[in-house]
């Protein structure tokens, strides 16, 4: 007999921007991430476009998740204020095969702190995320490298994704998801409903870092 | 959690065996509903979608049965949306099926002979086996039911639920109700939910009666077998279906057996009643407003009118989340706002806007069949009103104008006809615009000799066939001067080619800059861009040379491979970088600007030297510190004020007013909204400049326009604007958004200028300067250095047919009749004589009669009463600067 049972779910708002040199791929780990798909036909991304993903962290909590993909070039940064407002979590990504996309991390990030001004920088939650693990040969920026600049930078989690062979692009997403969930407090909303009844243990609470 | 139904749902065997022995594949199906699913996470993308149904076996047995859409073959999907949308098959009187009512167009070979609909067995068969998906399918006769959670749509969940326990102790899957999207709601055709229904076509075939405890259980009673207790009106085949063993069902009403008639009647009005009670008074009038609103969008369809009239005016349209929130507070069992209802509501209301916008597609296509059919119609006769007569309602649009009231003439007032759409400039008639060729052929320059207004005029009107634009193209984009003589434009050509060559030689091969960072950056820009640009279209398929297979090219270099024409495409845009750099370099979004220029001319040095010109007007768009698109957006922005004020307000409403979301529709001019196609079409006729250099901006209003009812009664966020707004991309149908951008046209310009005169009048600058602090002086200065204000009196002039017949555009022009200034009344003159003007539409020598005026000044009056004999007003409407630029340029047509 099925009974009614109630618990209490969070349900909660997080505004994510992926930034990040044109071309590292931010489209597509958005597509890969909220659809599980992958196409070589991709555009350049002009303006900012959103997707919207619920993201059960399996511990009562769910994060109703709208991404923000931007256009990579930095002419369109000054655009970009209009778009960052009200970001929770922001995941940075470069292209572990090309150098600049990797030095150019920095000012992604501290023009982002600049427009979006939160009250604690230091504890603002990032992800970096370095792309295109799926061409080995041609990496030019090592693992070491990415996770010595994420530590100084207040031990931001750093993920080597592939959104092409889907190497961890949800366990990145998913970190910075869960570090903006924390930040939340006093906004969270209870709610009263049956759950659902789950057949697939689908919380593979998978830990941070994989690296 | 509930423990027990997730271990239990694929349970199927009865009936599977019985089909494997009867070997009889297809079964009655009785009543079905779509879009039925079942939950296997939270997540939506493990929503199942399935259909419900109720099916009679060869056995006379009923079966309830969900399967999942996936499952189902086309053929089969179609006969349960059918026996959905027929839900009272039964003629009730006879006992017969009805084939022949409403809906039930169904195919031979899926009828029984009784009339019944057979779908076969197949999907309800698999049922248990296989994937994930089709574990959740189920397939129970009737009987085994013990009893049935029944959860109707509530304010805390959206969708209605139904849980079916078995009388072996287990229990299915629940199921949940999306009623929004299934068939017989999206027709229209229904107010039940589903569920409710649901359980009445059980009743029909066991008896239910409500439990005391829970008022959502619902008991199955009495025995498993369902003829005893089918009564008549459940048995649909009574005298015909059914075997002669079933005689305890009687096809005359009220006459089934005794022993089964009693419970039976007391357990449908119970049902009933707890139906009715069950959902929350509430709820049901959230509904009931949804309804509401899905039929009248479903007038929409039916014509403009209906849309303009019943559809704006009534507030049933206007939204039904608002009705949600304040109630919520006085819900008892809700303590809070519920993130999740929100949430619901959220997603609902998107899916209403796109149900709706749906139809305003339908709409768009229509209209263009309309007028296609007019215009074949009138190809010999005269182009008239009929011609008009489907963008009346666009001009006339009515209703609260806020602030622009005192324009609000434009319904009467005489715009000009659409010059739209005319068939596209042959080559005929293209070369007919040019003198005609000397015989001797020695001294002829063979120059345009038409005006460029005229042919202006034919390509805003039209477009140009495929085959001339090349050639064309080269004077709309100011390679060829308009009165170039045939070896002027053939040395234009020849100039123009070294002139590349030139350039491109000078980065080419020049291996120290290739070293500059600048170099290798903008090269790998420029690459990654110009390989995601139009790589569906042939012209740009990879291809063996310079490609291989995408995917070889993705592993090797994370981008897909190249094509002879995307090379040149790059070489190109490396050039332009050079020769522009000065100024702008190479940003992202040319390459999209280029394409549409490189397929045309499929030729690096005509391409290049186009795609520059098209640069030149372009350029503000891509400035670093991104002020020209920022001037974009303020300046559509104020369109949309002055042409729909409502539409304006909504759009502050929901902090969308910066209007971010029509940044990639200006940024590239509509390159990602349209097929390639009609992006050539488009581009051509903005090239023009005929009405204005800014015409774009009225294209973007005016797919806004079509689309302001969906966004106002539905969209409450920018997020919410900005998808709607980006999701348009192919479904907008050109001609129709080119043509609302010229009546757009006609009816802002109209109100800009009665604005504008009635300023003069008070002696206020005419617009607000961009640089904010309006000096007056100045204002009326430059404003009199660009158009001749020596008095104001608009007239309405008629122009003379022109030759062919075929441009009967009246013209308003603004004759200064110095006489008007006498007038003594207090109301100012200029008010009088725009509506005047607008009341006797017949005026053409700018002599209103008195009784004319005394009409005007009554009207304007009743719906102007801030514009008193004071002259003094607060609310007259701002014009900016860059919108008054717009239609500075005098009347032109």
């Amino acid at each position: 007999m099925y009974n009614r049972n109630y618990s209490s779910r969070r349900y909660t708002y997080i505004k994510a921007i992926i930034l990040g040199d044109s071309g590292v791929g931010k489209t597509s780990l958005m597509h890969q991430y909220v659809r599980n798909t992958f196409s070589t036909q991709y555009k350049a991304t002009i303006g900012a476009d959103f997707m919207k993903k619920d993201v059960d962290l399996g511990d009562g909590r769910v994060a109703d998740v709208s991404c923000w993909d931007t256009a990579g070039q930095e002419r369109f940064q000054s655009l970009g204020v209009a778009f960052y407002r009200g970001a929770d979590c922001c995941i940075l990504c470069f292209d572990v095969t090309n150098l600049r996309s990797f030095d150019n991390l920095e000012s992604w990030r501290d023009e982002f702190l600049i427009q979006v001004g939160p009250r604690d920088p230091e504890s603002f939650p990032f992800v970096v995320v370095g792309n295109k693990i799926d061409m080995e040969g041609k990496r030019a920026v090592s693992q070491k490298r990415a996770m010595e600049w994420c530590a100084a930078k207040g031990n931001i989690p750093y993920f080597e994704t592939s959104a092409k062979k889907d190497i961890n692009v949800e366990d990145a997403f998913r970190t910075v998801v869960r570090n903006a969930m924390d930040q939340e407090t006093e906004a969270d909303i209870y709610n009263d409903f049956p759950d659902p009844i789950r057949i697939d243990a689908d919380d593979q609470d998978s830990q941070a870092c994989a690296c | 959690m509930g423990g027990g139904p997730a271990e239990t749902t694929n349970s199927s065997s009865e009936f599977s065996d019985y089909c494997i022995v009867s070997e009889v594949s297809r079964v009655k199906l009785l009543y079905s509903k779509s879009k039925v699913y079942v939950y296997r996470s939270m997540h939506k993308k493990d929503r199942i979608p399935g259909f419900i149904c109720v099916v009679q076996g060869p056995d006379d047995q009923y079966y309830i049965a969900w399967t999942p859409e996936a499952l189902m073959s086309e053929h089969d999907r179609e006969s349960y949306v059918q026996v959905e949308l027929c839900p009272s098959f039964f003629d009730e009187s006879t006992g017969r099926r009805d084939t022949t009512g409403d809906g039930a167009q169904v195919s031979l070979s899926m009828l029984s002979e009784d009339g019944g609909i057979l779908v076969s067995t197949e999907p309800l068969h698999q049922a248990g086996t296989i994937s994930s998906v089709s574990s959740y399918a189920f397939c129970k006769p009737v009987g085994e039911i013990l009893s049935l959670l029944i959860h109707p749509p509530s304010l805390t969940q959206w969708y209605g639920s139904v849980i079916i326990n078995l009388a072996d102790g287990s229990s299915l899957a629940p199921m949940w109700f999306h009623d929004e999207e299934s068939a017989s709601t999206m027709l229209g055709m229904t107010r039940h939910w589903g569920g409710d229904e649901l359980l009445v076509w059980l009743a029909h075939a066991v008896s239910i009666e409500r439990s005391i405890d829970d008022p959502n259980r619902y008991e199955v009673q009495g025995s498993k077998s369902p003829h005893i207790i089918l009564s008549r009106s459940a048995t649909p085949s009574a005298s015909t279906m059914l075997p002669a063993h079933s005689t305890f069902s009687s096809p005359t009403p009220l006459a089934s057996p005794p022993q089964a008639q009693a419970p039976k009647a007391a357990s449908v009005d119970i049902i009933d009643s707890a139906i009715q009670g069950n959902m929350d008074p509430l709820m049901q009038q959230v509904k009931e407003l949804r309804w509401g609103i899905l039929e009248r969008f479903s007038r929409i369809t039916r014509t403009v009118k209906d849309a303009a009239t019943s559809f704006i005016e009534t507030p049933v349209g206007r939204q039904v989340a608002p009705y949600i929130p304040p109630a919520l507070s006085s819900l008892s069992r809700a303590q809070s706002a519920s993130g999740n209802l929100v949430k619901e509501y959220e997603s609902a209301r998107i899916y209403l806007a796109k149900w709706a916008a749906r139809h305003i597609i339908d709409q768009q296509h229509e209209d263009g069949e309309r007028e296609s059919r007019l215009a074949a119609g009138d190809k010999h006769g005269s182009q008239g009103n009929s011609h008009l007569s489907i963008w009346e309602e666009w001009i006339s649009e009515n209703g609260d104008l806020g602030a622009f009231e005192v324009v609000n003439t434009d319904r009467s007032a005489r715009l000009p006809q659409p010059i739209r759409t005319r068939p596209a400039l042959s080559a005929e008639q293209w070369f007919s615009f040019f003198e005609p060729k000397a015989t001797d052929g020695d001294n002829s320059e063979f120059r345009l000799v038409a005006d460029s207004d005229t042919v202006r005029r034919a390509i805003f009107a039209g477009g140009i066939e495929e085959d001339m634009r090349p050639v064309v193209w080269k004077y709309l984009l100011s390679i060829y001067p308009w009165d170039s003589s045939e070896s002027e434009r053939k040395s234009i050509d020849k100039h123009n080619s070294e002139e590349y060559w030139n350039l491109k030689d000078a980065w080419l091969s020049d291996p120290e800059l290739k070293e500059t960072r600048d170099h290798i950056e903008q090269s790998d820009r420029i690459e990654k861009d110009v390989l995601r640009t139009d790589r569906t279209l042939p012209l740009f398929a990879t291809d063996s040379v310079y490609g291989g297979s995408d995917e070889a090219n993705l592993s090797e270099h994370g981008l897909p491979g190249s094509n002879a024409s995307l090379e040149q495409m790059k070489d190109i845009l490396m050039t332009f970088h050079y020769y522009d750099k000065g100024l702008l370099g190479y940003v992202q979004g040319m390459s999209d600007l280029l394409a549409p220029i490189y397929s045309v001319y499929q030729d690096e040095p005509t391409t290049f030297w186009a795609f520059a010109s098209f640069m030149k007007r372009m350029r503000s768009h891509f400035a670093r510190d991104q002020s020209g698109m920022q001037d974009e957006l303020a300046t559509i922005a104020q369109l949309i004020e002055i042409a729909n004020p409502k539409l304006f307000s909504h759009l502050e409403k929901c902090d969308a007013s910066n209007m971010f979301s029509c940044y990639r529709w200006l940024l590239i001019w509509f390159k990602r909204e349209f097929s390639f196609e009609n992006i050539l079409r488009l581009w051509e006729v903005l090239w023009t400049d005929y009405l204005t250099d800014r015409f774009v901006l009225f294209v973007a209003l005016a797919i806004l326009q079509r689309h302001a009812d969906v966004i106002m009664d539905h969209l409450q966020s920018p997020e919410e604007v900005l998808k709607y707004v980006q999701d348009l991309s192919d479904t907008i149908d050109l001609n129709d958004a080119l043509k609302g951008a010229e009546m757009s046209f006609y009816k802002i310009r109209y109100r800009v200028h009665v604005v504008e005169e009635i300023r003069k009048e008070r002696g206020l600058s005419l617009f607000v300067s961009s640089s904010s602090s309006s000096d007056e002086g100045q204002a009326t200065e430059a404003a009199s250095s660009k158009s001749k204000s020596k008095s104001k009196s608009p007239v309405v002039e008629k122009t003379r047919p022109s030759a062919q017949g075929d441009s009967e555009v009246p013209l308003i022009t603004f004759e200064w009749d110095e006489s008007e200034n006498n007038s003594s009344q207090g109301t100012p003159a200029v008010a009088v004589a725009v509506v005047g003007s607008a009341v006797n539409e017949t005026l053409s020598t700018g002599e209103a009669s008195g009784n004319d005026q005394a009409v005007a000044k009554t009207s304007l009056a009743q719906s102007v009463p801030a514009l008193g004999p004071s002259g003094v007003t607060s609310n007259l409407p701002e014009i900016s600067e860059a919108v008054h630029n717009i239609f500075a340029h005098g009347y032109k047509l």
